[in-house]
């Protein structure tokens, strides 16, 4: 059984096509990593995905019971809202049944410091969220979907604003979580990645699908010519695999 | 004195009202000001001229046609919003003049002596009824309930919509009833300051209850004890100079924004 089958789907917007015929199974637990040129579609698959988006054709079925977990890639809130980094981590918490006059319980909020010492923003926890940097940012909106105990999880380029080090930290927290769940993450750094994933889809308005293992990365290296990112992650691949 | 001042029913009244209305523009100013519905909540304001032009048209308390036009309108906005992508800054607007014209437009058709409708523009918090006092009193318990009941909805709903839609929390629903509450505060607020005066008592007390924290639920707090000091000193204030009670308490209520973030920024100077 597929976690997520995704049949012919479509994505327009008004009359811009974003996404065109796009069928794609993902296995339980499978590390799936998407590339593709900016304005390719990977935030708009993924957004349908979550149900932000509807499809304009085509069906997705999600095998799931809880909520997906989502890390946006954008951010649209105000940065300024009086909010402590803690409660937007417990954000997570909230069932979507409405629960009247409730408060989250101290497991709740174990399970928050938890998820944010292993990220390590443990120490900004009573902070307004916008005295944060870039990267401190993007740690807890992480946080924030992880604690939803999320089954499946999309991260949509969660690295973009994170030092190297970091990154590796997440990359390998993230294949640690890939033993219990599902994973997708959208990625621009291609070296980073390619030595975490199970498989790749290469999103451009269409979707082509390949396992990792050496043959196939060759193929996609060849697909991504003249894509920028590629040149810095370039050596290291033909060493990974 | 102050006594016998005090037994007078319009004065209990005037001031029970003044105190409802600053609990209720803690609660839901600091709820606009923060999801940036500063305007829209003109435009409900305003619109709602059009349902108290209409009560009296009809013979129906003013209140209750102004309190039904201000739910409508803002149901409107976000619905037409939604379905045709047009600015809601555009629609808010449109809805804000209309709202006037409508109760222009009805008032004069009212047949009789034209009502003088300053008490609604400009507030008239002497005026206040026993009975208007009880309609207050159960909306402003309506609107605590709903806000305090599910308050970390609430937190979500505004600091991060997408998100929200992400957990499966209904939005849609959120929005509605938040646009319901905030018809009701203005209704509220309506016979303390007066619609043209009212945006000014919802986004002062938060603005000064932000200097001294940035945890949402003690800016409500905050803004509703300030609202309580400035809506109170304003009354007396105004009965003892015999001047316009709204006016009044939305003057002090600005000199009291200035005085306390002027001494702020001195203070913090201080400090580095
Ligand atoms: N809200 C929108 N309205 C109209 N068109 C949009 C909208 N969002 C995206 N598009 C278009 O859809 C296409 C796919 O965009 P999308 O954001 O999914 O790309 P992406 O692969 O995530 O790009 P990036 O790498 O820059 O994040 C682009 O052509 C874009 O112009
Ligand atoms: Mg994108």
């Amino acid at each position: 059984m597929y976690d997520i089958e995704i049949k012919d789907l479509s994505v327009y917007y008004d009359s811009v096509s974003a996404l065109q015929n796009v069928s794609l199974n993902i296995s339980d637990k499978e590390f799936l990593g998407l590339i593709g040129p900016n304005g390719g579609g990977k935030t708009t698959f993924l957004k349908v995905l979550i149900g932000l988006l509807e499809p304009t054709t085509g069906t997705i079925t999600i095998n799931a019971d809880s909520p997906i977990g989502y890390v946006p890639q954008f951010i649209f809130f105000d940065r300024k809202f009086p909010i402590s980094v803690m409660d937007v981590v417990l954000m997570g918490k909230l069932p979507n049944k409405t629960k009247w006059f409730q408060s989250y319980s101290n497991k709740d909020k174990q399970c928050a410091e938890r998820v944010m010492d292993q990220l390590g923003i443990l120490d900004f926890k009573d902070r307004q969220i916008g005295q944060l940097s870039g990267g401190q940012l993007q740690k807890v909106l992480i946080a924030r979907a992880l604690v939803t105990e999320p089954k499946i999880l999309i991260l949509d380029e969660p690295t973009a604003s994170l030092d190297s080090k970091t990154k590796k930290e997440i990359y390998e927290m993230l294949k640690k979580l890939n033993k219990q769940k599902t994973i997708i993450i959208a990625s621009h750094d291609m070296g980073d990645i390619f030595s975490y994933i199970d498989s790749a889809a290469y999103i451009n308005k269409t979707l082509s699908y390949y396992k990792n293992d050496t043959k196939s990365s060759d193929e996609i290296l060849c697909k991504m010519q003249g894509y920028p990112y590629m040149k810095s992650g370039d050596k290291d691949d033909k060493r990974v695999f | 004195m102050i006594r016998e001042f005090f037994n007078y029913t319009f004065i209990q009244n005037a001031f029970i009202s003044a105190f409802l209305a600053s609990i209720v523009c803690g609660i839901i100013g600091t709820i606009i000001v923060e999801k940036h519905l500063v305007s829209m909540s003109g435009g409900i304001a305003h619109a709602s001229f059009g349902g108290i032009g209409l009560g009296y048209l009809l013979g129906i308390e003013p209140i209750i046609g102004g309190l039904i036009f201000s739910v409508l309108s803002s149901l409107s906005i976000s619905n037409i919003k939604r379905k045709t992508n047009t600015n809601a800054d555009t629609l808010i607007g449109i809805f804000w003049s209309v709202g006037m014209a409508l109760g222009i437009l009805f008032i004069s058709l009212t047949p009789g002596y034209t009502p003088d409708m300053t008490s609604y523009l400009f507030g008239d918090i002497l005026t206040v009824s026993t009975l208007h006092i009880k309609f207050m009193l159960v909306l402003s318990i309506i609107i605590v309930f709903f806000i305090v009941g599910i308050f970390h909805y609430w937190k979500l709903y505004m600091f991060d919509e997408e998100f929200a839609k992400v957990l499966g929390i209904n939005v849609l629903t959120l929005e509605r009833l938040l646009f319901i509450l905030i018809s009701l505060s203005i209704v509220i607020l309506i016979k303390v300051v007066g619609i043209i005066l009212i945006i000014a008592l919802l986004t002062i007390p938060p603005a000064i209850a932000k200097l001294f924290t940035y945890d949402l639920k003690k800016i409500m707090i905050i803004s509703s004890l300030v609202g309580v000091l400035f809506s109170v000193s304003g009354l007396i204030i105004s009965c003892q100079f015999d001047i316009p009670s709204g006016a009044t308490i939305i003057l002090l209520s600005a000199l009291g924004y200035f005085a306390v973030t002027i001494a702020n920024k001195l203070l913090k100077k201080q400090i580095f």
